[in-house]
C-alpha cells in the first residue's frame, strides 16, 4: 500500500488542504505547532475514520474528537488516496462529524468498496492491510517513545515484540494476560482444598453449612409436626380417659341408684309392716329358760346305769387271804446249772468216743540199728545202677591209631561220631534217670567224641586227632571205673548192716522200717488226746458242782453230778408249784381294787341320776308342769322349750325388721329417699350412657384408677403441648434455610463456572501464544539477519529469536549469543526498527506492503544515531512507503542530502501554516 | 350466590432468588394478599370464601402461619371453604387438622367429593389431597351427584386440556377433564393448581393471587363469582397482590459507558414498585465497566427510596461488543485465541464468557468475571 495524498477538508487547523506523499520516503519537517500532529491525525482519520456507534464514544475517541475537530467549524472531514500493491487506486473519504458520508471508492472502477473494509460501522482503510483502525497505529506507527523505551529498558524490546505478537502492540502481552487470569483465578476463585480460604472453598463451606442447616431445619420441622400429632393423640387419649372416667362414674351412679331404689322399696315395704310403730320389746324369763335348759342338759348328760360283773369284793378278799407265800429258791433250773450239766455230759461223751477209737499196736520194726529208710533206699539204688560201657569202636579206633598205620584217623572219624552220639544219648538217659553226675560226664564225652569224629571225617587224621580220641576213651574208662567203685561201696555198706546186697531186700527193709516208725507216732498222739479229754471231763464236773453249789445245792466230792443235778431240778419243780399259787395274789389284789372302784362308780352314777331327776322335777314344777315320770317330764319340758324358742324368734325378727327399716331410712323419710332417687336420676340423665362399663367388685378402686388415668393423660397432653409451644418459639424457618442453601449453591456454581471459564480461557490463550510465537519467531529472525552486519558495523553476523519468549539474541560468527537489548543504543534502535517492520509484515495478513509512519523517532538520538536511523529508514523505503515526521534540522538536512527526487519528498511545514 | 375464589397462595414458600430480608418480606406479602382477599370478600358481600388448595406449603409451614390462618378466616365474617391441595395436603400434622378452626371454616378432608349445601338447591362438592403426590383424579371412580339443584365443585386438580399451557414440570395432580364434570353433573368447578389463570365455561382457575416468581402473566388474583340459578357463573377478576414482581429487559446495546447502562436501568425501574428482575441483554461495549449485579442493584441504582423492594439481575446472552470477525483475522495471539475459542465447540454462553475473559485480559483489564 502506498498513500498518495491526505485530504483534510476541515480538520483541526486545516481547511480543504492536501498533503502529497512520496512512494518512497517522505520527511515532514517542521517545528512545534507547525501541524505535524494534525497531519499525523488526518492521515490516520483519513485512512481509518472513526468508529460509528449508537451511544457514547470511547474515551480515546472522545479525546481524538476534542483534539482534532475543526478549529473554525465546517464539515469535519478527512480522506486519503492510496494505491494498493495490485495497482488499484482507492479514495477514502470520512465524514468525521456526521459519519454519514463515509465511503471507500475504487477510482478506476468508480465502485464503492466501503463494505469490503467496513469495520465498526464505517470504512476502515486499515482493513486493506488486514488491520483495524484500532491496531493500525500500534503496528504501523513508530513513536518517539517507542524507541526511547527500547533504549531505556533492556526488556522493552522483548516486551514490545510480545505485545505486538499478542495484540498488535495495542494492549497487554499474552504473558501479562495469562498472569492476569491466573491472579484473578487465585484471588477471586481459589482452590478447592480443605485449608483454602479463597472464595470457592468458602462458598463450598457455606453451601455445606447451608445444607446442614437445611437438614436440621427440616428435621426440626418434621419433629415439630410429629410433636403436634403426638400432642393431638395425647389430647384424644385424655378425652378418652375422661370419657371412660365419666362412664365409670355413670355406671357407679347407676348402680348406686339401683341400690337406692331397692332400698327405698324395701323401706317402703317394712314401713307398711310396722305402720310407723316399733315392735314391743322382748320380755324373756331367762332364768327359767336357763333352769329348764340346765335340767334338760343334766338329764341329757346323766350317765348310763352300770352293770357290775364278777365276784364281789368280799369274795375276792377271802381268796386272797387263802393264798400261800411265795417260796425261796429257784423255781426252775438255773441256766448256769443247765449249761454246766450240758458241758459235762458233752465232755464225758467225747472221752468215751476217744477211748473207743484207741489204735491197735503194729508189727515190730526190723532190727537195724542206726539205719535210716533213706540210706536203705539209696544203697538199693546204687546197687541197681548198671555199669557204663566203654565204646568198643572208640577203643578199637584208638588201638588202631596207636598202631603205626597211615590214614587211620580218616577211617576212624565215622566211628568216633557214632560212639560220641551213643555216649551222649546214654548220658542223657542217665540224667533223666537220676544219675546226674555220671550222665553229665557221659553226655560231655559223647558230644566231644561226636564233634571230633565229625571234624575228622573229611580230612586225614592227624596226631592231634589221635590224642583227642585217646582222651575221650580215657574218660569213658574212668567213668566206668567210678561206677564200679560205687557199686562196691554199696555192697560193703549192706554187708555192714547185716543184710544182703540185694536191692529188693533193701527196699523191703526200708518199707518195714518206715511202717513201724509210723505206728509209734500215731499211738503217742492218741495218748496225748486221751489225757486232754480226761482233764476236760474233770473240769466240767467241777464246774457243775460249783454251779449247783451256787444255787444252794451243795455237792459233795463223792456225789454223782448227774444225780445231784436231778435232785436240784426236782426241787425246782416243787417250788415252782408253790410259786404258781402265790403268784395269783397280785391278780386278785388288782381285781379286788377294780371291783372296789367299779362299785364306787356305780354308786356315783346313781347319785347323779338321782340329782338329774331331781332337777327335772324341780324345773317341771317351776315351768308349771306337774306329775308324771321323769322321762315324761323331760318330754314335756322339751316341748315347753320349743314353744319358747319359736316365740322368741318371731319377736326377734320383728325387731330386726324394724332395725332394718331404721337402717334403710338412715334418719330420713321415705319422701326424702324418693327425692334422692329423683335427683340421682336427673344426674344420670346428663351423663353419657353409650359405653358399657363392667363394674368391678371394688368400684372405688376402679373409679380411682379411672381418675388417675384422666390425670395422667391430661398431664401427658399438657407436657406435649408445652413441648409444642417451646418448639414453636424456636422453630427455624425451612423456607429461609432453603433460600440460604439456594444462595450458597448459586454462589458456588457461579465460582465453579467462573473457574471453568478462566481455566478454559487461560488454556486457549496459552496455546494461542505458543503457536503465534512459534510462527513469528523465524520471521523476525529472517528480518534481522540480512541487515545485522550492516547495522552493527559488522560486529554481529547472526541473529536468533527465541520462539518461547521472543527474546532477540545476536552473535559474531562462531561467538557467543548476546541479548540484542544489551547492545548499544544505536544498534538497539536499528534492530528495533527492523523488528517493527518484520512484525508489521507479519501482522498485515493481506500481504499488502504496509507503510511505516514515524513520529520524531530521532529526537533523542545523537547525530550519529540519527544518521544511522535515517539511513535505515531510507533503505526500508525502497520496499515500503516511509513517512517520517520530524522537527529536527538534522533530519531536514539529511533529507535534503539523501532523498531521491523520484521516490522521496521533503515537506516543510511552517508555523501556523499547512503543507 | 356470590362467592370469592382464590387458590395457590403458597404461604411460607421460599423465594430462592431473594436475599433474606426480601424473601421474608415476600412471604409477608403473601399473608397481606390473603388479608386482601378476605377484605375483597367483605367488600363484595360474598356469601362464602373458597380456596382451591395450596393455601400454604406443609413442608415449610410455621406455627405462626397456622395461627394467622385461624385468625384471618375466623374474622372473615362468612363461611370459608377450604379444599386442600398437594402442597397443603391433609394429614395428622397438617394445619387443617391442627388448627382450632372457627365454626365458619369448613375443610374438605376426604379424598373424594363430598357435599356441602350452600343454599337450597345449591350444593358445593369438595375434596382434599391427602398426600403430596399421586392423588388420583376425583372422577376416576364413577361419581355422580346424588341430588337435584345446582352443583359446584371445589378441589385442587389438573384439567387435562390446560396442562400443556402450564410451565414445564407442572405435574398433573388429580387430573380430570371437562367431560368428567359433565358426567358427574357438576355445573362448574372452582379449582387450584394451575398458576396461570384460566376462565373456562365449566371451570375457573384463579391462578396464584400473589406473585411467586417473575414473569407471571395473566390477571392472577381472586375471582368474584356470581352463581346463577341455572348453574352458570359470572366472573370478575380482582388483583389482590399487595406487591408486584416485574420482569424488565434491559438492552445495553450501544451503551458507551456505565452511566449509559445505569440511565437505561433507572428509566426502566424508577416507576415500579415491588420487586423487579432485570434481564440484561444486547451487546455491551468492551469498554463499559459494568459490574453485575452490584451496579444494577437497588442501592447501586440509587432507587432505595423508590417503591421497589429489590432488584434481581440476570444476564441473557449479553455479549461484549468485540468485533470478533475482525479480531479473528489478526495474526496476533489475540486473533489466534479468538479463532481457537470459536472452534473449541463451547456452548454459546461459555464461548462468550471465555472470549470476554481472554480479550479483557489481553486488553489489560482486571474485571475478568462475566455475568
Amino acid at each position: 500500500m502506498q498513500i498518495e495524498r491526505v485530504q483534510a477538508g476541515a480538520f483541526g487547523p486545516f481547511v480543504d488542504e492536501e498533503l502529497e506523499l512520496a512512494p518512497g520516503m517522505t520527511v515532514l519537517h517542521g517545528p512545534n505547532e507547525s501541524g505535524k500532529s494534525s497531519w499525523h491525525a488526518a492521515l490516520y482519520a483519513g485512512l481509518c475514520g472513526l468508529r460509528r456507534t449508537k451511544g457514547g464514544r470511547r474515551k480515546e475517541d472522545r479525546e481524538f474528537i476534542a483534539r482534532h475537530q475543526p478549529w473554525d467549524g465546517g464539515g469535519w472531514r478527512a480522506g486519503v488516496t492510496l494505491t494498493l500493491d495490485d495497482g488499484r487506486r482507492i479514495e477514502i473519504r470520512h465524514d468525521l462529524a456526521g459519519q454519514v458520508d463515509c465511503r471507500a471508492t475504487d477510482l478506476a472502477l468508480g465502485r464503492d468498496v466501503s463494505n469490503d473494509v467496513l469495520y465498526e460501522g464505517s470504512p476502515d482503510g486499515a482493513a486493506f492491510l488486514g488491520l483495524t483502525r484500532r491496531t493500525l497505529p500500534a503496528i504501523l506507527c513508530v513513536r518517539q517513545a517507542d524507541l526511547l523505551g527500547v533504549v531505556d529498558d533492556a526488556h522493552e524490546l522483548q516486551e514490545t515484540l510480545q505485545r505486538a505478537a499478542a495484540t498488535g502492540g495495542t494492549d497487554a502481552t499474552a504473558e501479562q494476560a495469562l498472569s492476569r487470569i491466573a491472579e484473578f483465578r487465585k484471588e477471586q476463585v481459589g482452590l478447592e482444598r480443605v485449608n483454602a480460604t479463597k472464595p470457592l472453598m468458602a462458598a463450598v463451606r457455606a453451601r455445606q453449612d447451608a445444607q446442614t442447616a437445611l437438614a436440621a431445619a427440616r428435621a426440626e420441622h418434621d419433629a415439630y409436626l410429629g410433636l403436634t400429632v403426638a400432642r393431638d393423640r395425647a389430647h384424644e387419649d385424655a378425652e378418652e380417659a375422661e370419657s371412660r372416667h365419666t362412664a365409670v362414674r355413670a355406671a357407679v351412679l347407676h348402680a348406686e341408684l339401683e341400690t337406692l331404689c331397692a332400698r327405698v322399696d324395701e323401706a317402703r315395704a317394712l314401713a307398711a309392716r310396722y305402720a310407723g310403730q316399733p315392735p314391743a320389746d322382748l320380755e324373756d324369763d331367762h332364768d327359767l329358760d336357763q333352769h329348764v335348759a340346765a335340767a334338760l342338759a343334766a338329764h341329757e348328760r346323766r350317765p348310763r346305769p352300770v352293770q357290775l360283773e364278777g365276784e364281789p369284793a368280799e369274795q375276792l378278799e377271802s381268796a386272797l387271804a387263802a393264798l400261800p407265800a411265795a417260796p425261796d429258791g429257784d423255781v426252775e433250773p438255773h441256766p448256769s446249772v443247765t449249761q454246766a450239766l450240758r458241758d459235762w455230759e458233752r465232755a464225758a461223751d467225747a472221752l468215751r468216743a476217744h477211748e473207743h477209737g484207741a489204735p491197735t499196736p503194729g508189727a515190730g520194726a526190723p532190727a537195724l540199728s542206726g539205719v535210716t529208710v533213706a540210706e536203705l533206699r539209696q544203697t538199693a539204688d546204687e546197687l541197681e545202677t548198671p555199669l557204663p560201657a566203654v565204646d568198643p569202636a572208640l577203643a578199637a579206633r584208638v588201638a588202631g591209631l596207636r598202631a603205626p598205620a597211615a590214614g587211620g584217623s580218616g577211617r576212624l572219624a565215622p566211628v568216633a561220631v557214632g560212639a560220641g552220639a551213643l555216649l551222649a544219648v546214654t548220658g542223657l538217659g542217665l540224667v533223666a534217670a537220676g544219675g546226674v553226675a555220671v550222665g553229665a560226664v557221659l553226655l560231655v564225652i559223647g558230644a566231644m567224641s561226636a564233634a571230633l569224629g565229625w571234624r575228622g571225617r573229611a580230612r586225614p587224621h592227624t596226631d592231634r586227632d589221635t590224642a583227642v580220641l585217646e582222651a575221650r576213651l580215657a574218660v569213658q574208662e574212668d567213668v566206668l571205673e567210678q561206677a564200679r567203685q560205687r557199686k562196691e561201696v554199696a555192697g560193703r555198706r549192706a554187708a555192714a548192716w547185716g543184710v544182703d546186697a540185694d536191692p529188693g531186700q533193701l527196699r523191703r527193709l526200708a518199707f518195714e522200717l518206715d511202717q513201724a516208725q509210723g505206728a509209734q507216732q500215731r499211738r503217742a498222739q492218741w495218748d496225748d488226746e486221751h489225757r486232754r479229754r480226761q482233764a476236760d471231763v474233770a473240769a466240767r464236773r467241777a464246774a457243775l458242782a460249783h454251779a449247783l453249789s451256787a444255787r444252794g445245792w451243795p455237792v459233795d466230792v463223792s456225789d454223782e453230778p448227774a444225780a445231784a443235778a436231778a435232785g436240784y431240778q426236782d426241787d425246782c419243780r416243787a417250788r415252782a408249784s408253790v410259786a404258781a399259787q402265790a403268784a395269783r395274789r397280785a391278780g386278785l389284789t388288782e381285781q379286788l381294787q377294780a371291783r372296789r372302784a367299779a362299785e364306787a362308780a356305780a354308786h356315783e352314777q346313781q347319785r347323779q341320776n338321782d340329782e338329774a331327776d331331781r332337777l327335772v322335777v324341780a324345773a317341771a314344777q317351776r315351768a308349771g308342769i306337774g306329775g308324771g315320770r321323769v322321762d315324761e317330764l323331760v318330754a314335756a319340758l322339751q316341748g315347753w322349750q320349743r314353744e319358747r324358742t319359736a316365740s322368741r324368734q318371731a319377736r326377734r325378727q320383728a325387731h330386726e325388721g324394724w332395725q332394718r327399716l331404721e337402717f334403710l331410712l338412715d334418719g330420713r323419710t321415705l319422701d326424702e329417699l324418693d327425692a334422692e332417687v329423683a335427683r340421682r336420676r336427673e344426674t344420670l340423665a346428663h351423663l353419657p350412657a353409650d359405653e358399657a362399663v363392667h363394674l368391678e367388685s371394688d368400684v372405688d378402686a376402679q373409679l380411682a384408677r379411672a381418675e388417675q388415668a384422666v390425670r395422667a393423660a391430661a398431664a401427658h397432653a399438657a407436657t406435649l403441648q408445652g413441648q409444642v409451644t417451646d418448639r414453636e418459639r424456636r422453630l427455624p424457618s425451612v423456607a429461609e434455610a432453603e433460600e440460604a442453601l439456594e444462595r450458597a449453591h448459586a454462589e458456588e456454581q457461579r465460582l465453579r463456572r467462573l473457574a471453568a471459564t478462566l481455566d478454559t480461557a487461560a488454556r486457549l490463550l496459552q496455546d494461542a501464544k505458543e503457536r503465534v510465537h512459534r510462527n513469528i519467531a523465524p520471521r523476525l529472525q529472517a528480518a534481522i539477519a540480512p541487515r545485522l552486519p550492516r547495522v552493527t558495523a559488522g560486529c554481529y553476523a547472526e541473529a536468533l529469536v527465541d520462539p518461547e519468549t521472543l527474546q532477540v539474541k545476536v552473535r559474531e560468527h562462531g561467538g557467543s549469543w548476546r541479548d540484542a537489548a544489551l547492545l548499544s543504543h544505536g544498534t538497539a534502535e536499528q534492530i528495533y526498527l527492523l523488528l517493527r517492520v518484520a512484525m508489521a509484515e507479519h501482522l498485515c495478513i493481506t500481504g499488502e506492503t504496509a507503510p511505516l509512519v514515524l513520529d520524531d523517532v530521532t529526537v533523542q538520538a545523537d547525530a550519529e544515531r540519527t544518521q544511522a536511523i535515517l539511513a535505515l529508514l531510507h533503505e526500508l523505503s525502497r520496499e515500503r512507503q516511509v513517512i517520517l515526521f520530524s522537527q529536527e534540522d538534522d533530519v531536514r538536512a539529511w533529507a535534503e542530502a539523501h532523498l531521491d527526487d523520484e521516490r522521496d519528498r521533503l515537506v516543510e511545514l511552517k508555523l501556523g501554516t499547512t503543507a | 350466590m356470590r362467592l370469592v375464589l382464590f387458590s395457590d397462595l403458597h404461604l411460607d414458600t421460599p423465594f430462592a432468588w431473594a436475599p433474606p430480608q426480601v424473601a421474608r418480606a415476600r412471604r409477608q406479602m403473601l399473608r397481606d394478599t390473603l388479608v386482601a382477599v378476605v377484605e375483597l370478600a367483605e367488600r363484595v358481600h360474598a356469601d362464602a370464601l373458597l380456596c382451591g388448595g395450596d393455601l400454604y406449603e406443609h413442608d415449610r409451614v410455621s406455627a405462626d402461619t397456622g395461627a394467622f390462618l385461624r385468625a384471618t378466616f375466623g374474622d372473615a365474617g362468612r363461611p370459608v371453604l377450604l379444599a386442600p391441595g398437594n402442597h397443603d395436603h391433609v394429614g395428622p400434622s397438617s394445619v387443617y387438622v391442627q388448627a382450632d378452626w372457627s365454626d365458619n371454616v369448613h375443610v374438605f378432608t376426604e379424598a373424594r367429593l363430598t357435599p356441602l349445601p350452600l343454599a337450597d338447591g345449591l350444593t358445593l362438592w369438595g375434596a382434599a389431597h391427602r398426600a403430596p403426590a399421586n392423588t388420583d383424579g376425583f372422577f376416576e371412580r364413577p361419581f355422580r351427584v346424588d341430588r337435584g339443584g345446582v352443583h359446584l365443585a371445589l378441589f385442587h386438580g389438573s384439567e387435562r386440556s390446560a396442562l400443556p399451557f402450564e410451565d414445564e414440570g407442572k405435574r398433573p395432580h388429580a387430573p380430570f377433564g371437562r367431560d368428567d364434570l359433565d358426567a358427574a353433573g357438576i355445573h362448574h368447578a372452582f379449582l387450584g393448581h394451575y398458576h396461570r389463570p384460566r376462565d373456562d365455561p365449566r371451570y375457573t382457575y384463579p391462578g396464584n393471587p400473589a406473585p411467586l416468581t417473575f414473569g407471571e402473566d395473566g390477571l392472577r388474583g381472586a375471582v368474584v363469582v356470581d352463581v346463577d340459578d341455572d348453574g352458570t357463573v359470572q366472573r370478575e377478576r380482582h388483583r389482590v397482590a399487595t406487591s408486584a414482581a416485574h420482569d424488565v429487559t434491559l438492552d445495553v446495546t450501544g451503551c458507551a459507558c456505565l452511566q449509559d447502562v445505569r440511565a437505561r436501568a433507572h428509566a426502566a425501574l424508577r416507576e415500579l414498585d415491588g420487586v423487579a428482575r432485570v434481564t440484561v441483554t444486547g451487546e455491551l461495549s468492551a469498554d463499559v465497566d459494568l459490574h453485575l449485579p452490584a451496579d444494577l442493584s437497588l442501592h447501586g441504582l440509587g432507587l432505595g427510596q423508590s417503591g421497589l423492594e429489590a432488584v434481581v439481575v440476570r444476564t441473557a446472552g449479553v455479549r461484549t461488543a468485540y468485533d470478533l470477525e475482525a479480531i479473528k483475522t489478526e495474526a496476533t495471539v489475540r486473533g489466534e485465541f479468538v479463532r481457537d475459542v470459536l472452534d473449541a465447540g463451547l456452548d454459546e454462553d461459555e464461548r462468550q464468557r471465555v472470549l470476554t475473559v481472554g480479550l479483557r485480559a489481553l486488553d489489560g483489564r482486571d474485571d475478568l468475571e462475566v455475568a
